[in-house]
């Protein structure tokens, strides 16, 4: 009996410590979560002013001989695939590597550590990912993509729906697409439309990127909040259910050592 | 001096926005100033440095590596991931 109640102790001390540790974790994300929601709305307003103006461009006839917009036939496809920077966020990760096995052929670019780890390739991080990275990395795949050195450019990442719900999504940036109802523009376009959106392509890619960084990354931390609130919760509930068991078994050794004395005592 | 509403947009967020005179800045054809009551008019911006005119000859300046400059009626707007003033 002895035995039994220490190995109980021992379980609900182990317990304990995870919960402290869920705990903790939970806080950490509760206190960045504001800051990063706020930095994605503003990668998400930047990004919807761009392409606001990108629309207007390429739905002239101009732009469509822009080599940005040959939809070409090759199959050949680079995939910008934004995972987080640590485990321990539910099925954040799984989520964007499940929806990545779809295309098994394609070229990789991680952002984020656990991406980087899982391609092999030098590791950078979501959460400071810079608008200067950004701009660089845009810079080289319009380049590339313009000597056609691949086809279609798409980005993997995870849309934030809300602070319960966030979904994996794979969207393609390039070849550019036509909106045909695009709102038209009586402005002056200088020096004609194809020549401001070949200049402009690298800005505006590489604000789909940041917008796509920071979304994801928010996604991140309200993933591993919620995983971390219910497993908070399961741990209580353990530790609940641990007490009561440990109580009845101390309970029963007092039981079983006082009807020992008072036989021993009638004796 | 007449002025007009500018802003200027980063990732990070907005970097400026207010009422200036006069942006000076390098377009794809060179040098173009835009004041108060310009037509609405859209170009790529070069890597340049950005002179901004508020109030009183007071003037800011600032580097970019390129962005786009959108001027319509109401605002004009500078969308620009690395716009940096320099003071």
């Amino acid at each position: 009996m002895g035995a039994d109640i220490k190995k109980l102790r021992n379980r609900i001390k182990s317990v304990d410590s995870t919960l402290h540790l869920t705990k903790a974790m939970g806080l950490v994300a509760s206190s960045k979560i504001r800051r990063a929601t706020d930095s994605m709305n503003k990668a998400r307003q930047y990004e919807r002013a761009f392409a606001e103006a990108i629309e207007a461009l390429t739905a002239c006839t101009e732009c469509q001989k822009s080599p940005f917009m040959r939809a070409s036939e090759g199959k050949k496809t680079r995939l910008i695939v934004i995972a987080g920077d640590r485990g321990l966020a539910g099925g954040y990760n799984a989520n964007i590597f499940r929806a990545l096995r779809e295309y098994g052929d394609a070229e990789l670019i991680p952002i984020g550590k656990r991406a980087c780890e899982k391609c092999g390739k030098e590791i950078n991080s979501a959460e400071r990912f810079s608008s200067t990275q950004a701009l660089e990395l845009a810079r080289t795949l319009c380049e590339d993509f313009k000597n056609g050195e691949y086809d279609r450019l798409g980005i993997v990442g995870t849309k934030y729906v809300s602070m319960l719900t966030q979904e994996a999504y794979v969207s393609w940036i390039l070849p550019l697409e036509r909106k045909e109802d695009a709102p038209s523009h009586n402005a002056v376009f200088e020096p004609d439309e194809q020549s401001i959106l070949n200049l402009a392509i690298a800005e505006y890619i590489s604000a789909l990127i940041m917008s796509a960084v920071r979304e994801s990354f928010a996604c991140e931390i309200a993933s591993r909040r919620n995983a971390m609130d219910s497993a908070g919760k399961n741990a209580q509930q353990m530790i609940d259910e641990l007490g009561l068991e440990y109580n009845r078994a101390r309970q029963g050794a007092i039981t079983q050592e006082l009807t020992e004395i008072v036989a021993g005592s009638n004796a | 001096m007449n002025k007009f509403k500018l802003i200027i947009s980063s990732p990070d967020g907005a970097i400026f926005e207010g009422e200036v005179s006069k942006i000076t800045l390098r377009g794809v054809e060179g040098e173009l100033a835009v004041m108060a009551g310009h037509i609405p008019f859209v170009t790529a911006i070069k890597p340049c440095e950005c002179k901004i005119e508020l109030d009183e000859g007071e003037i800011r300046t600032a580097t970019t590596e390129g962005g786009l400059l959108t001027v319509s009626k109401d605002k004009t707007a500078l969308l620009s991931s690395s716009f940096k003033f320099n003071d």
